[in-house]
């Protein structure tokens, strides 16, 4: 008859802990002995085919591996938000420098016109002394 | 088990367990007397204990109206031999010895009979122990569905 036998280990050593003729039901028994208040060091389902072969484990949890997860997820958490705070630094860097090019297009339009401004006084200038000139040369 | 997995647990003979196994803090087996209705709420109806004065044979300790055998009411004087076969009750104290050989619990679950009709019962058996070596009584609980006669 094959069984699934709940082990706990507790100061290093494996002791037994529970016998179930079913897998879910010893491998859940397994997780709950992790659940409780004082975990043990690590639990085990150990199968016995009854069939003479040798026993093997089937499921095996460590107090160890709770803390490995959570500094997984820790980890990973950490990662995201370092992840999120590149990105909005990105971004803010783009609107930034969108920002600058308008103001800096803005400030050469503003060139361009002045420098458009003093040729158009320059040519009006130069007509009318021009003008003054060949009135004076013409007209006496 | 917290409270809340324990809540979630939907199985009995877990939910006994883990009672069990809180009931035991350090030692290797809870005493006999820190079992209370109290402490397993709805699942006491499904709960039995058997002393084990005789090994044997033990005797009825207490016995779950849902484990009632109709046409036989127990006492505090009754065996586990005289409990009628082909009931749950039955099926459920079948295997004593093999707690006693491994002195942890053992759960089973199998089909038998119980009124005359096929069931699918799942069973386990606790060790208790007053001094937490000698193993006096064992607690035990079990429930079962019907199933249809060509599936037994």
């Amino acid at each position: 008859m094959m069984v699934f036998e709940v082990q706990r280990n507790v100061g290093g050593q494996w002791r037994s802990y529970a016998l179930f003729d079913e897998k879910t039901l010893a491998v859940d028994a397994a997780k709950d002995v992790m659940k409780q208040k004082r975990p043990p060091a690590a639990v085990r389902v150990v199968q016995d085919s009854g069939d003479g072969s040798p026993p093997r484990t089937i499921f095996r949890q460590a107090s160890v591996d709770g803390h490995n997860e959570q500094a997984h997820r820790q980890r990973l958490e950490l990662e995201r938000e370092v992840e999120a705070m590149r990105v909005q630094r990105k971004q803010e860097r783009l609107r930034a420098r969108a920002l600058a090019g308008a103001a800096r297009a803005r400030a050469e339009a503003r060139r361009q016109w002045v420098f458009l401004l003093l040729r158009v006084l320059l040519v009006l200038s130069g007509a009318l002394g021009a003008l003054g000139f060949v009135r004076y040369e013409l007209i006496g | 088990m917290s409270q809340q997995s324990q809540a979630a647990e939907r199985r009995l003979v877990l939910r006994v367990l883990a009672r069990w196994q809180e009931l035991c803090g350090e030692r290797a087996f809870p005493p006999r007397e820190s079992l209370a209705p109290a402490l397993l709420e709805g699942d006491w109806e499904h709960c039995f204990c058997l002393v084990l004065d005789d090994p044997h044979n033990p005797r009825f300790d207490y016995v779950g109206t849902a484990l009632a055998v109709p046409g036989w009411s127990w006492s505090r004087q009754s065996r586990v031999a005289d409990c009628p076969d082909r009931t749950l009750l039955k099926a459920a104290t079948g295997f004593v010895p093999r707690v006693l050989a491994k002195r942890i619990p053992i759960c089973v679950g199998d089909r038998a009979m119980h009124l005359e009709r096929p069931i699918m019962f799942r069973a386990i058996l606790l060790p208790l122990s007053d001094d937490g070596e000698r193993i006096e009584a064992l607690f035990g609980a079990a429930n079962c569905r019907e199933i249809a006669a060509e599936d037994g």
